[in-house]
């Protein structure tokens, strides 16, 4: 390995980030007939946030199917390798500027200059975190922010406590309330800023009616407690939206508890753009710096992988554009944001349930005996009432040709909601129930 | 590994030390410089875990303390040693300048009073300046007249008291972790028993007790102590890295009335991003430094007004840091000098108390005043000949030009492999950090030393590969949080 070896690259088309909207990317530059290709990931394995996401309801718009995050990322990959884009992993890029030119740098290859025709950055996002709220108190161990718990967990596999408070109710809240608790942690609280819970229905009934969970609404930790582990929270009433929201004097109350969850919301992460990351992006997704397009949760929030992959494609088709020289439209117009969300997404709060909110699709039908919609839905509506069923999910370590690896499981069928947990414990621990398990690669060693 | 790893039995020291902060970190450097036995104890996993880690990070220059005080000329001449030392160890040391503003007219006489008193010190650099002047300096200051100092400067606290710790350790000296003092005795030989919480027990001939905010108390073991340390805490929050590019000064305003401390200011980090802060209250724990909700608000409200231009950048770090003062909130008193003096009543023990800012501008002072005072008329200093700048910084590879990364990942290729984002440290530099010369292992161990986990995700995304990797470095899963030992990070592990 020569440090003069691969310093500087002349592409077509760089994208950065291989997660739902890189890897739609370049599977769409790809069959537009772009060659000159590379996608670049810092971690060790393709799929960005889709590694962690465990749980079912990707898909079914990109695949007419419901999958796991792991799964759908399978699908992903297996195109990007029939077609033998390049795929370049834990390599980080560190710079970016006019040209565009792009550094990186990895254990493979050291620091590389790539020179390209036309980025597509698809960087994903940051969580909100404990600091950008200013919660007040101490800073004991055991504050995590949502998607941070999900990856200790399902990735690395790490116990992160005991007895958890969960704020916010917003997807990853929603969803890391069930996983924690299927794990065997035990969830003494929700609570909720706003007057209704935040992400999809589908998730509402699955990670809290399920659990008989019922948040608690315009309530936020104001303080943490605990010298070393955080040994508990205050949380108060609070009045007023957004920005002028303030706790409600008298209404304190202090929580016991060892670790504190929190699902305060995503922020695009455009850092690589420096000072133009605050510049508005166009209707083409063409940033300010020239050459730079941006999709997926970098570009703006999505709820649902499917509407990242697809606005990941839409920069592909112009960025190819531009590869080729071929002018794109003018546009003063800044790209309109959720137009790529998927039809399919139905919040919580649009919803009043009256009967049995349907999980088989996110579309979230309500049924009752005289509203029924589809055939698969009528089965659902039957199960549900003799025995509520569900897709069990989990992950563990397994061991294959001598190498530990991380997968995914989830179960072939719904299993029995009341045996969840036994389920799981039983797959981590290499039991029987893994017959009725498919695993899939999240790609921790 | 240091000797962190001493069974109990009692090695005979000439000297040891009580406190790892920046003093008691620059007193075992220069201890290290003669052939004498040293060993420093601090309670905590690492040093710099006290003041030492939670302050503005300014080198001050001298001129807001009285003349004549011991304040003033270990301040002095420590800003210079200071500068000097961290040169020599590869500490950075940043030279942003400070401003402090008069609102208005009615603050000039203020500022004459600092440039007086700067003079008097013998502190250069100094000079008045008007509004035009602040303008063109800082185009985002508003003031009628400043104080303009050259000298002063930003550092990394924590990193200063670390390349110190380690490099007199690898020069000999030694270091106890884990190791809090609980009671003090006397050998057979009049030498002084000190005894751990864990069991140890260490003999030394002289003590120096420099445990900060705990000092009056570490005095309490052997005697009434002869003053009393009152804790204040001061509260900051760090504003994202972009906000660097608002001010480059340290910018002060006049000081409130109250005392308490310098008023809430501006200042720039060497790592990038502004900080605001500190508050300053008097509070009855003096290792409580949790942050309040008011206070935070407060802090934005009055940093905004100095720097208007700051307020649309999110904070990313919030912390507080206590200072040891010699007088409480309800005291006339407004100026107490650091209380630096062997006890009258036990011989050989010297105590340090107060050592409030301009404590870590002056700690090399302190350090070479304590040994001159104190130390070489009881134990003979011969001088260490081996003793040589023996520690490598760490690099820090996202500063550095291209050319000279890829000669780093030429020599180890886990330069390549950036395991926090945010800040971009490579594994390179992690493991570096975790195999440091005082083993001290833990996320905060890293943390100081590279500067991961402190960017703006907080460690949301790289505690997990941060951890993974302490425990590839063949540590366990508690070893993560080691200085939590009640409750580390993780419970544990999933079984396999
Ligand atoms: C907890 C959670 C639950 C969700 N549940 C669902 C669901 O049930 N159904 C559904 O459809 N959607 C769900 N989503 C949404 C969906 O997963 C995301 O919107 C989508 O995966 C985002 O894809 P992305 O490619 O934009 O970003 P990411 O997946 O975040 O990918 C960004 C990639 O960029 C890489 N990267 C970043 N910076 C650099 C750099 N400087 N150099 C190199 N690489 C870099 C990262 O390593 C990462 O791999 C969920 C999301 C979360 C967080
Ligand atoms: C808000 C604030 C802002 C400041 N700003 C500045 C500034 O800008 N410039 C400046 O020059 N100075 C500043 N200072 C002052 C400076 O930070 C301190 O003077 C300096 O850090 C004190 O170092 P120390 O070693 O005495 O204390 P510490 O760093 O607290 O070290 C004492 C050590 O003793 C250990 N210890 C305590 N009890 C025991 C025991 N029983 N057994 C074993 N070990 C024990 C502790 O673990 C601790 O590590 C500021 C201080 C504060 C609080």
């Amino acid at each position: 390995m020569s440090p003069n070896h691969h310093h500087q690259r002349q592409l077509e088309l760089l994208i950065v980030g291989a997660g739902a909207a890189g890897l739609a990317a370049a599977i769409r530059a790809w069959d537009h007939g772009i060659r000159s290709l590379l996608v670049v990931d810092r971690d060790p394995y393709p799929g960005g946030i889709l590694r962690q996401c465990i749980h079912t309801g990707f898909g079914l718009e990109y695949y007419k199917e419901d999958l796991t995050g792991p799964e759908y990322l399978a699908r992903l990959r297996a195109e990007a390798d029939k077609r033998r884009i390049e795929v370049m992993l834990e390599t980080t890029v560190t710079g970016l500027q006019e040209g565009p030119r792009a550094t990186l740098i990895s254990h493979r290859h050291g620091v590389v200059r790539v020179d390209a025709q036309a980025v597509v950055l698809a960087t994903g996002s940051y969580e909100r975190t404990r600091e950008n709220l200013r919660i007040a108190g101490s800073r004991p161990a055991g504050v995590f922010t949502a998607g941070q718990a999900q990856q200790l967990i399902n990735l690395f596999g790490y116990r992160i406590g005991k007895r958890v408070v969960v704020q916010g109710t917003g997807d990853i809240g929603l969803i890391m309330t069930r996983r924690l608790q299927l794990e065997g942690y035990e969830v003494l609280a929700v609570f909720e800023r706003l007057r209704f819970v935040v992400g999809l229905l589908r998730n509402k009934v699955q990670c809290l009616d399920d659990f008989e969970i019922e948040p608690q609404f315009e309530h936020q930790i104001v303080e943490i407690h605990g010298a070393s582990r955080v040994a508990g929270v205050t949380v108060a009433q609070i009045k007023g939206c957004e920005d002028e929201a303030r706790p409600v004097a008298g209404t304190e109350r202090l929580v016991a508890c060892d670790t504190v969850v929190l699902s305060a919301g995503l922020l695009p992460n455009r850092e690589l753009l420096g000072l133009a990351q605050d510049e508005p992006i166009d209707a083409n997704l063409h940033s300010s710096l020239d050459g730079v397009f941006v999709a997926g949760n970098a570009l703006e929030i999505h709820d649902l992988a499917d509407g990242a992959s697809a606005q990941g494609e839409y920069a592909a088709d112009r960025a190819v554009d531009r590869v080729r020289g071929i002018p794109l439209q003018r546009t003063v117009e800044s790209h309109r944001p959720g137009q790529f969300r998927s039809r399919w997404s139905v919040p919580a709060r649009d919803v009043v349930t009256t009967g049995v909110v349907c999980i088989v699709c996110p579309r979230g039908c309500i049924l009752t005996d005289e509203d029924i919609r589809c055939r698969r839905g009528a089965e659902f509506l039957q199960q549900e009432r003799r025995d509520k069923h569900r897709v069990t999910t989990t992950t563990t370590w397994i061991h294959m040709n001598g190498t530990r690896v991380r997968v995914a499981a989830r179960s072939k069928l719904p299993q029995p909601f009341a045996v969840q947990k036994q389920i799981v414990r039983q797959i981590k621990h290499g039991g029987r129930a893994a017959q009725q398990f498919e695993f899939t690669d999240v790609g921790e060693r | 590994m240091s000797a962190a790893g001493n069974k109990a039995g009692d090695p005979a020291y000439s000297i040891a030390i009580v406190g790892g902060g920046i003093v008691g970190a620059a007193l075992l450097h220069e201890l290290s410089r003669y052939r004498v036995r040293t060993v420093l104890l601090d309670k905590h996993h690492d040093v710099a875990e006290g003041i030492t880690k939670a302050n503005s990070g300014v080198l001050h220059a001298g001129f807001m303390v009285p003349r004549g005080s011991l304040k003033a000329r270990l301040n002095v001449e420590g800003i210079r040693q200071y500068k000097a030392l961290a040169r020599d160890l590869g500490v950075p040391v940043q030279s942003c300048r400070k401003l402090v503003i008069a609102k208005d007219d009615t603050e000039l006489p203020y500022l004459r009073r600092l440039l007086d008193q700067g003079t008097e010190n013998r502190v250069p650099g100094l000079s008045l300046i008007n509004h035009r002047q602040i303008r063109a300096l800082q185009p985002a200051v508003t003031g009628k007249y400043a104080l303009l100092s050259e000298e002063t400067a930003v550092t990394l606290p924590y990193q200063m008291a670390i390349a110190m710790a380690e490099n007199a350790v690898l020069n000999g000296a030694e270091v106890m972790l884990n190791a809090e003092l609980t009671a003090i005795g006397r050998g057979a030989s009049g030498a002084y028993l000190l005894h751990t919480a864990d069991g140890r027990r260490v003999s030394a001939k002289l003590v120096i007790n420099a445990a900060g905010v705990k000092a009056d108390e570490v005095m309490g073991l052997l005697e009434t102590p002869a003053e009393t340390v009152y804790p204040w805490r001061g509260e900051y929050q760090l504003l994202e890295e972009a906000s660097t590019e608002v001010v480059t000064m340290a910018v002060y305003p006049v000081p409130p009335q109250s005392g308490g401390g310098l008023g809430v200011h501006v200042t720039p980090t060497v790592n990038g991003g502004i900080l605001l802060g500190p508050s300053a209250e008097s509070i009855a724990d003096p290792e409580d430094t949790a942050n309040t909700a008011e206070v935070l608000e407060a802090l934005r409200r009055e940093a905004f007004e100095l720097v208007p231009a700051l307020a649309p950048f999110q904070t990313i770090k919030t912390y507080s840091g206590v200072r040891p003062k010699l007088f409480g909130s309800g005291s006339p008193v407004r100026f107490k000098d650091f209380y630096i003096r062997e006890s009258g009543s036990r011989p050989g023990v010297v105590n340090l108390l107060g050592i409030e800012s301009p404590g870590l501008t002056a700690a090399p002072a302190i350090a070479r005043h304590v040994i001159e005072e104190f130390i070489a008329p009881q134990c003979e200093l011969l001088p260490n000949k081996t003793w040589q700048v023996r520690r490598d910084p760490i690099p820090r590879l996202r500063h550095l030009p291209q050319e000279q990364q890829r000669r780093l990942w030429a020599q180890d290729p886990a330069y390549g492999d950036i395991l926090c984002h945010c800040e971009q440290v490579s594994r390179a530099e992690v493991v570096q950090a975790v195999n440091n010369p005082l083993g001290a292992v833990s996320i905060h161990a890293i943390r100081k030393r590279t500067h991961a986990t402190l960017g703006r995700c907080q460690s949301s995304f790289c505690l997990g590969p941060l951890s993974r990797e302490i425990l590839r470095q063949g540590y366990d899963i508690g070893a993560v949080a080691r200085g939590l030992p009640v409750h580390p990070i993780f419970e544990g592990m999933e079984t396999e």
